[in-house]
């Protein structure tokens, strides 16, 4: 008969950085609903055992300031953070920190010798971006990084959301998804589902995400 | 006297997020065995490509075919090649194994590019294994001595399980030794492993950490305790005479699900596993 023992490898890491709106529109029931989902989405990851051990999340909020709240950590090492408003939508700052620390979070990766899957950016707003804001130049950006595979950025509009300066960002082949009423609960079960395929999978491999149905609507 | 002999138990297995997304297994393996000589080929076809189970399975049969009339025609089994010879010769094969597949895939109306596979051939001689492979995948060797060694070095892009494939353009003069590494392991060798990168974490030591230095690392190492006992095991179900597609069977089971580390993952798992034997005639 055939036996034998495995060695304790590490595994390699997937980042994925969330970008978070919490300008004041999100008050109430928004910001309450998309919490519960992110409690929900820290508890499907850590059932995963194969994402548990591979995925890294880290959290930039963004409303009058943007901050990062959450560093780069897997789902064991820390607590979701609750989420409060601050007023207006720094969005483009926002998912620039969010570029800068997947670029810092690969160099670490490099620097310390570990295996990595392609980073991603998930985006969340409920609004537009300030007035000052320099969208077009984030849409180079983000094109740029997606055309040289530097990450793969994903948005999700809740109520209210202006599409048009969404899919102004997003590249073409990821458009903007657009949230049905409140359901982070359901997106977020989606986006763990979703890692936990990218996480096993191959690079270059045609992945079959789980439908989306349960938490989208059309958005013309 | 005495016959040396070599035994192999050989399988792939379809990996669990396959099955569930409804995709065939994309890995193949052949072991050929000839006079005084065996070849073995693993091969993993790529996953964005929705026919590269196809091109694993063909790239298989047509590294045993090309290699078995090299080796004959070369007379490798009384004069074992340097590895200068052996690295000249395995890029002939490789690219006429390359010319086949495009000759399948016209003669099929299939894109070429979509067999994507990357590919590892071990042949074992009297005097020595000879291996070349394109892409990614693990192999080791056993000394007589008793030690486990790495005889490759896989080939990584940037990000995780990104590779090269021998459908891929990397066959001009510049590129084309970046990509195909082959080596020669003379002298007497005891057991020898190819393996596809799904079973890589379960049998290879691929990425430890290094407390002094902070950093992870690859040591590219056959880990002992998973190779021993089935080198043991082989031998066993040999001496009761087992059939090799008997031993292939529990083989597959044991690549299934054989430790904690093979049931959880998800990729397609191959591996050949040979162990000499030395029998009375």
């Amino acid at each position: 008969m055939f036996t034998g023992e495995s060695p304790d490898n590490y595994e390699q890491k997937c980042l994925c950085v969330l970008v978070l709106d919490v300008s004041g529109s999100m008050g109430g029931e928004p910001i309450r609903q998309l919490n519960q989902g992110l409690q929900e989405f820290h508890q499907e990851v850590t059932k995963d055992f194969l994402a548990s051990q591979r995925l890294e999340v880290s959290i930039v909020t963004f409303g009058s300031s943007v901050k990062c709240i959450q560093d780069p950590a897997l789902v064991g090492n820390f607590e979701m953070p609750t989420l409060s408003i601050s007023g207006s939508t720094k969005l483009v700052d926002g998912v620039r920190l969010a570029a800068d620390m997947v670029e810092n979070r690969k160099e670490w990766y490099r620097n310390t010798g570990q295996n990595y899957f392609r980073p991603m950016i998930v985006l969340i707003t409920d609004g537009e971006p300030d007035g000052d804001q320099d969208v077009k130049g984030l849409s180079t950006q983000i094109r740029q990084a997606n055309d040289s595979k530097k990450f793969t950025f994903w948005a999700l509009g809740v109520q209210g959301y202006n599409h048009q300066k969404l899919s102004q960002i997003c590249p073409p082949n990821t458009p903007p998804l657009s949230l049905a009423g409140y359901k982070f609960s359901e997106f977020f079960k989606w986006l763990s589902n979703s890692i936990g395929i990218i996480t096993k999978s191959a690079e270059g491999e045609r992945l079959l995400l789980p439908p989306v149905s349960g938490w989208t609507q059309m958005e013309m | 006297m005495q016959q040396t002999d070599w035994i192999f138990a050989f399988a792939s297995v379809i990996g669990n997020s396959h099955i569930s997304e409804n995709i065939p297994c994309q890995d193949a393996c052949r072991v050929g065995v000839f006079d005084k000589f065996t070849v073995s080929v693993v091969t993993d076809g790529a996953g964005s490509c929705k026919n590269s189970h196809l091109g694993s399975n063909q790239v298989s049969d047509f590294c045993i075919y090309h290699a078995e009339k090299l080796i004959t025609r070369q007379g490798w089994v009384t004069e074992f090649p340097n590895q200068e010879v052996w690295h000249d010769t395995a890029k002939q094969i490789l690219i006429t194994v390359r010319k086949d597949l495009e000759n399948y895939s016209i003669e099929h109306d299939i894109d070429f590019k979509s067999l994507a596979c990357t590919v590892i051939m071990a042949i074992s001689l009297p005097d020595g294994l000879l291996i070349t492979h394109i892409g990614d995948g693990r192999a080791g060797y056993c000394t007589q001595e008793g030690q486990w060694l790495p005889m490759i070095t896989p080939f990584h892009g940037e990000v995780a399980n990104e590779t090269v494939f021998i459908t891929s353009d990397i066959w001009n003069d510049d590129l084309v030794d970046l990509y195909i590494e082959s080596n020669v392991i003379s002298g007497q060798v005891s057991a020898f492993c190819l393996l596809s990168d799904g079973c890589e974490k379960a049998a290879f030591e691929v990425n430890l950490y290094n407390s002094d230095k902070s950093i992870y690392y690859d040591p590219n190492r056959p880990f002992p305790a998973f190779f021993n006992p089935n080198r043991t095991g082989l031998t066993k179900l040999h001496e009761q005479l087992k059939s090799q597609d008997d031993i292939n069977n529990l083989w597959a089971e044991f690549l299934t699900a054989g430790t904690e580390k093979l049931r959880l993952e998800t990729d397609d798992k191959t591996m050949v596993l040979g162990v000499k034997i030395i029998q009375a005639i």
